[in-house]
């Protein structure tokens, strides 16, 4: 940083205000160290917010300057060129910014209560790499780039065993992240899930030219009723009286004839949909209840996501074990009516709950695209609780950001936020607990398209502006239009 | 608190033709002297502490037209002379200078000066600003540069103190400019902040009657418009004569006020005036040029208020060259920062003894002197 320097105006709490001169190139978002002369440490700033540094006479300045743009021409003889000053002083900025740790002896410190010296403090910029150098480079990954650093590196154990939410409004670059976090993580060897609502994720093993990559065999398109469908057998009692009360809200009294009905065909060795049908149709129960029964399977029939075919039910055991290097389940949902999507949801968690409890499954990562619309209330607790210790690690992606419980963004592990202006939005998302409520409102609302401020563990706990680095395979999920050229949108 | 500026001889004997070289006819360049004198009194001081002013005040005290309190005699309103105004193609100019000082130094004060010419023409304003100039006034400035006697300031009889100094200095831009526009305006209406009093330390009558003879022979009206007045009418202000009065209108008081002074030293170079240029106006003084015509001098007048806008009863051109050559905060806070990087001045906060010594109780006006 050339030119002037910066200087340190006010510090309040872990809150700093630093003047800053037009020459100086700063963004919201980047990382500054103010390095004290007199001691051997320096205190770590992210800038928030860039405003006008509020000048005596600054009002004046400008009428004076409107008058003069409008009504009148002229010449101004500056022999001496103050002028130049005075134009520096008007774009003078202030920059707001907050306190996320200090460097001793040139090792990263969390210990910031001390004060630098306003004389002798010099400001510099300062590499994020610095910030993410603590994290083990075991898995490591690019994550993209900053306005001055192309490379940012992160590892992927830091989704390992967390809770993560990628939310922004619709077309800012959500889905583009979370192909790159899911196609990183296969490369990895990681089993993942991705529960697709667009159909987007499906193509991920191709090149942006329809050509089959690498990655090909890893990524597993499973289309409910087609290629994802399973046996009674399989998917056992337990799993589908679930399935019937909470997918399709089967009264209670209904579910344990449902369940005296099963066990009979099960000690009879006739787990079948057709001998289900029959037993329904023949059960000596009440024809309300009767009714309710034969309506449900007729649902489950009809999604045509249960096979009596063994061989063309799917066994998750069997490919996971056939991919232990490494695959992703895309389930696709695109175009399914909202009660198959939510039986698909039920009878896939369950079962795999089922291989993570009985250690078939190492552990999982799944991607849930718009969860409001196929998860029922009762898996968002189970998600932080539960399913976490089994080594269920999901990820919530969305541009609805009220549609995730509040207790889900306190525990969010990480959280890639893209832009935001709704208020409302703000509001939601500044609840996170990794960060304060200022830096998310200040910095994410100016973001631009496939930007986004990452928190938490995957950024070693130092908040990054990221731009999400390209990606090499077939992205389906960017906006179609009619029209050829787009207006930008603000 | 005034620094005193003892006199020095050689900047007595050395009193230059400033307002006369040739070259500075041409408005776009800049009396090279002028310059010269704001390096050198800058470079005198460099290193110097600069206790910066907390605050934006005006240099100078308010400038007055010029003489002490006067008490005039009563004047019939028989003698008010109704305005009309006049369409005109006539080009309209005026000239404003302003001063500020910037910071108390060691052995002086650092200060600044800029003035601004505004053209009205064929509906159009156009200006040219001059500055800021900034400089140093002290006792080492004032005795070791030749330049300041140079640049056309005149003598003090005795001791002096900085703001005298500092206005002596801005008369000098103010008559460059003033002058620089009565050689450059043909037949047009020249409009001069003040009165067109002369004769004094501050106003020698000849650079003024060379302004008003350029004038004359580029067949223009000089005009000068005086927001402040000393000239009393039982026990009243002039302006106050015309304060309640309907319309524009105009009031000749010259025999009032030139029957009060001796004709030596101080020559009243314009017929004295109290005008209300526009209905809902201010009245103010006005000092028009003393040779032109009676009939001249009521046209003229007409078509300042044809030609130009008078809001308030100020003509606008006159309105903008003064928004133009004031400063603002932020232009101190710029000069400041020009005098620390270019001449190595360093700025340190001015002192509040009052404020120190009482805290609270030491605010308010007298926290500032």
């Amino acid at each position: 940083m050339g030119g002037f320097p910066l200087k340190i105006l006010r510090k309040e709490g872990d809150s700093i205000h630093l003047l800053c001169f037009p020459r100086e190139e700063v963004e919201k978002g980047d990382y500054l160290l103010v390095r004290d002369g007199l001691k051997d440490r320096a205190l770590i700033v992210q800038i928030i917010d860039i405003q006008y540094a509020n000048i005596p006479g600054i009002l004046e300045d400008l009428l004076r300057d409107g008058i003069s743009e409008f009504s009148l021409s002229g010449d101004d003889v500056d022999p001496l060129q103050v002028s130049s000053q005075i134009a520096v002083l008007k774009d003078t900025r202030l920059l707001l910014g907050k306190i996320r740790g200090a460097v001793e002896q040139g090792r990263l410190s969390r210990d910031v209560a001390w004060l630098p010296s306003r004389n002798h403090s010099q400001i510099e910029v300062m590499a994020p790499t610095f910030l993410t150098e603590t994290l083990a480079a075991e898995h490591s990954f690019e994550l993209g780039s900053t306005r001055r650093y192309p490379h940012i590196a992160s590892d992927l154990s830091t989704l390992d065993g967390r809770l993560n939410i990628v939310t922004g409004r619709k077309g800012t670059g959500k889905s583009h992240l979370t192909k790159l976090l899911v196609t990183s993580l296969i490369k990895e060897g990681a089993p993942v899930v991705v529960l697709d609502i667009n159909g987007e994720y499906v193509n991920l093993g191709r090149g942006p030219d329809g050509r089959q990559m690498h990655l090909s065999p890893k990524i597993i398109a499973l289309i409910p009723g087609l290629n994802l469908r399973f046996s009674l057998n399989q998917v056992g009692l337990s799993t589908l009286l679930g399935t019937l009360t909470h997918a399709l809200s089967l009264p209670d009294n209904s579910a344990r004839v449902f369940a005296r009905i099963w066990r009979e065909l099960e000690d009879q060795n006739q787990l079948t949909m057709s001998a289900l049908r029959s037993a329904i149709a023949n059960s000596d129960c009440h024809e309300s209840i009767k009714d309710a029964l034969q309506a449900r399977f007729n649902t489950l029939d009809d999604s045509g996501i249960f096979t009596d075919d063994q061989h063309t039910a799917l066994n998750l055991e069997e490919v996971f074990r056939n991919h232990h290097d490494g695959c992703a389940l895309v389930v696709n949902m695109k175009n399914q009516y909202a009660a198959l999507r939510r039986i698909t949801v039920e009878l896939l968690i369950s079962k795999l709950t089922e291989l993570l409890s009985f250690q078939k499954l190492k552990a999982l990562f799944l991607f849930a695209e718009e969860a409001h619309l196929y998860l029922r209330e009762t898996y968002w607790d189970d998600i932080v609780t539960r399913m976490r210790h089994l080594g269920f690690f999901t990820t919530f992606v969305t541009n609805q950001p009220d549609t995730i419980q509040s207790s889900i963004y306190r525990q969010a592990d990480n959280v890639f936020l893209f832009n935001f202006s709704n208020e409302h939005d703000l509001e939601i998302v500044s609840k996170l607990a990794k960060v304060d409520a200022e830096t998310i409102k200040m910095i994410v609302r100016d973001l631009p398209p496939h930007n986004c401020l990452v928190i938490g563990d995957i950024v070693a706990n130092f908040p990054l502006v990221i731009r999400v680095r390209p990606l090499e395979v077939q992205t389906l999920g960017a906006t179609r239009h009619f029209f050829e050229k787009q207006v930008l949108a603000a | 608190m005034n620094h005193r500026i003892r006199q020095s001889p050689t900047a007595q004997q050395s009193i230059s033709n400033f307002l006369y070289p040739i070259d500075t006819l041409n408005p776009s360049r800049f009396p090279q002297h002028f310059l010269d004198f704001c390096r050198h009194s800058i470079e005198g001081v460099r290193g110097d502490l600069a206790r910066a002013e907390p605050i934006l005040r005006s240099g100078l005290t308010p400038d007055y037209d010029g003489e002490s309190t006067l008490y005039l005699k009563a004047i019939g309103e028989d003698r008010l002379i109704p305005l009309e105004p006049a369409e005109s193609n006539r080009p309209v100019v005026a000239v404003d200078t302003s001063t500020i000082k910037l910071g108390e130094l060691e052995d002086g004060t650092l200060c600044a000066l800029r003035g601004a010419i505004v053209r009205l023409e064929g509906g159009h304003y156009a200006y040219s600003r001059y500055g800021p100039l900034v400089f140093s006034l002290g006792n080492h400035s004032y005795q070791s540069l030749e330049e300041f006697g140079n640049l056309g300031v005149t003598p003090f009889a005795g001791e002096t103190n900085v703001d005298n100094v500092l206005k002596r200095m801005r008369n000098v831009l103010e008559r460059w400019l003033q002058f620089t526009a009565s050689c450059t305006v043909r037949n047009g209406i020249i409009l001069i902040d003040g009165s067109l009093t002369a004769g004094t330390p501050d106003n020698p009558a000849k650079e003024v009657e060379r302004i008003l003879d350029s004038a004359r022979r580029a067949g223009s009206a000089v005009v000068a418009i005086s927001k402040k007045t000393r000239l009393r009418i039982q026990n009243q202000s002039i302006t106050d004569l015309l304060e309640h009065r309907p319309q524009a209108c105009l009031l000749d008081v010259d025999d009032e006020v030139t029957d009060q002074f001796p004709p030596y030293p101080v020559r009243f170079l314009g017929r004295v005036f109290v005008v209300k240029l526009a209905k809902c106006g201010f009245p103010f003084r006005m000092d028009v040029d003393r040779q032109l015509s009676a009939q001249e001098t009521l046209m003229s007048i007409r078509e300042l208020t044809g030609t130009d806008i008078v809001d308030q009863g100020y003509p606008e051109t006159l309105r903008i060259a003064h928004i133009l050559s004031t400063f603002t905060a932020s232009d101190v806070l710029a000069m400041q920062v020009f005098a620390a990087a270019r001449f190595g001045v360093q700025l340190v906060p001015k002192i509040m003894l009052r404020r120190s010594l009482f805290g609270p109780f030491g605010t308010a006006w007298e926290a500032f002197h």
